[in-house]
């Protein structure tokens, strides 16, 4: 009797045994799982001759145990309800898949923040809300229910004394407020427009007053803006010519002194093989610091005394067309009766 | 994301339109010419190529050729590399991450376990790359986990790595670059022990040793052999 319930005992024990063989697998090197992407990579080596020999049966055997090997271990995560399914809580994945597209750029931050964040403020967590003694009751932060409540406090507003007695205080406070909101309301637009990129100064720009320098340019733009360019305008009387502008390219005579042609082929060819760097570092640098004084002189100035300090700041713009470098400071630049050219 | 084209390699232009209009980030090329089939697989970074990797397939079984039931699509699947080029040839890990980049679909908090169907394996060996698509089978083992077997069933393709042309290393760095926000915060100096107490340690900051109070200390005072320091209580007579 005891040796039939022994033996069952047994045969039931070997039988367990067995199905927990099932999903046992033996691998000479620990296999890295990256349960994040469900991957994982076999470190074992392949059985070559297996391949040649009988390649699908190996290959569906190998991925088997490589399976295997994965399930156990998401039937070794934390698990949890959600409707009625158990759900495994799958951990972030190891392997770094490259992205779509850049990592996009961080919010500037508005005028407050950055205050915020040098004097070391910190936001503080404001309750909804607040005990409100004459009222004896709780009234919202804000909100209509706020406004409902300040109503009611100020049912009645005191008169100083050196105040207009005519004058509708309750008109006043709201008119104060309005102020208040549209206080907010630019400032919030202005945080914007610092942020977004600036578009380009204008060529003309709209002034109460304007310079020479401006004029110029007016009445350039004004003299080509036709259908012709400005070729077949007519000139009003006593209208000066308007002078062209941009740039020239001055071209070499096709048969011209060969020597000095082949003189300046040499000199190109030197300059090209030369060892010196390309880039004149001491004259760029000096370049572009004298460029942000510039802007920073001009910033300060508030634009409104725009005494242009001869060519320095460069070709391109209108200078009455002689194309001649201005180096030298001096008296605002007259160039537009310079005469035709 | 994916987007499948027919033709010869000179489309190029015609590919960066579809590109840039369908606003695709992994591609796939197939052609064929005479005696001889590829695909290019390729994915792009902020626009731009970043790796692209010619395969040529050597054997391809299609899915018709498998007569058995399939799988729903859009089903994410697991996927298993083996053999000795994935773990050793620079390269070969490279393909390899564009093809976990192809075929792992979305990212996931949570799995359903009795969900999971799919299986591709990677078989890297003889110079060649075997992919086989299996469907997972489910049975009862002894323990919680299931016993799981496969069956083929999607396409079946023999490939051979031909030309590549991968990101260099710090371009593949700067596209795997995460945004600060998701990184996680870390919590310095706070530990839980395995009580479940949570410590911290504090600086006090260095003292002043000149500020130390040494003089009129009572538990300072020296006893002298014999003396009780302690006066005892008093006795009502003497007062």
């Amino acid at each position: 009797m005891t040796d039939v319930i022994v033996s069952e005992v047994l045969q039931k024990l070997s039988e367990k045994e067995e199905l927990l063989q099932s999903i046992h697998v033996s691998k000479h090197l620990q296999p890295e799982v990256d349960l994040g992407n469900l991957l994982l990579n076999d470190l074992d080596e392949i059985d070559l001759g297996n391949i040649k020999t009988n390649k699908e049966e190996y290959l569906l055997s190998l991925s088997r145990d490589n399976l295997q090997y994965l399930v156990n271990k998401l039937y070794e995560l934390p698990t949890e309800r959600v409707d009625e399914v158990i759900v495994a809580k799958i951990p972030e994945p190891i392997l770094r898949i490259p992205r779509e597209k850049r990592v996009p750029k961080d919010k500037p931050l508005t005028k407050w923040e950055q205050y915020a964040k040098d004097k070391g403020i910190k936001k503080q967590k404001k309750s909804k809300l607040i005990w409100d003694e004459e009222l004896n009751r709780w009234v919202p932060r804000f909100g209509f229910k706020k406004a409902l409540a300040e109503k009611e406090k100020n049912w009645v507003m005191p008169v100083a004394k050196n105040v207009n007695p005519n004058e509708d205080q309750f008109a006043k406070a709201n008119r104060i407020k309005e102020e208040k909101v549209a206080k907010n309301e630019l400032k919030r637009l202005q945080n914007i427009a610092r942020n977004t990129k600036k578009a380009k100064k204008p060529v003309l720009e709209p002034a109460a007053k304007y310079n020479t320098d401006q004029l110029n340019r007016m009445v350039h733009v004004a003299h080509t803006a036709t259908a012709s360019m400005g070729k077949f305008q007519k000139k009003l009387k006593d209208e000066k010519t308007i002078p062209k502008t941009g740039k020239r390219s001055h071209f070499q005579p096709l048969i011209s002194d060969s020597a000095a042609e082949k003189s300046h082929n040499l000199e190109i060819l030197d300059r090209v093989q030369s060892k010196k760097p390309k880039l004149d570092i001491e004259k760029a640098v000096n370049r572009m610091t004298r460029a942000e004084e510039e802007e920073r002189h001009e910033h300060n100035k508030g634009g409104k005394k725009k005494k242009s300090k001869g060519g320095k700041k460069g070709k391109g713009k209108f200078r009455g067309g002689t194309g001649k470098k201005g180096k030298g400071k001096g008296a605002p630049v007259k160039k537009a009766g310079k005469g035709k050219r | 994301m994916q987007l499948f084209s027919s033709g010869i390699l000179s489309l190029g232009g015609c590919i960066m339109y579809l590109i840039l209009t369908g606003n695709v980030a992994l591609c796939i090329l197939n052609y064929h010419t005479h005696n001889n089939e590829a695909q290019i697989i390729g994915r792009l970074y902020d626009y731009h190529l970043l790796d692209m990797v010619e395969l040529g397939i050597d054997d391809c079984q299609l899915i018709e050729t498998f007569k058995n039931q399939k799988i729903a699509a859009g089903i994410k699947p697991c996927l298993l590399f083996a053999g000795e080029p994935f773990n050793s040839s620079s390269e070969y890990q490279r393909l390899k991450n564009l093809l976990v980049d192809f075929f792992r679909g979305e990212e996931i908090t949570g799995l359903r376990l009795a969900g999971l169907e799919h299986v591709i394996s990677f078989t890297a060996a003889e110079g060649k790359i075997f992919m086989r698509s299996y469907r997972i089978l489910t049975k009862k083992s002894g323990a919680k986990t299931p016993r799981v077997d496969l069956e083929e069933i999607g396409p079946r393709m023999d490939f051979s790595l031909r030309r590549t042309k991968l990101a260099s290393d710090d371009l593949f760095k700067t596209s795997c670059k995460k945004p600060r926000q998701i990184k996680p915060k870390t919590v310095k100096n706070i530990k839980k022990d395995a009580l479940g107490t949570t410590t911290g340690r504090i600086h006090l900051g260095k003292q002043d040793l000149s500020k130390l109070q040494v003089k009129r200390m009572k538990g300072l005072r020296k006893v002298k052999s014999g003396k009780k320091t302690s006066k005892g209580p008093k006795n009502p007579a003497s007062i």
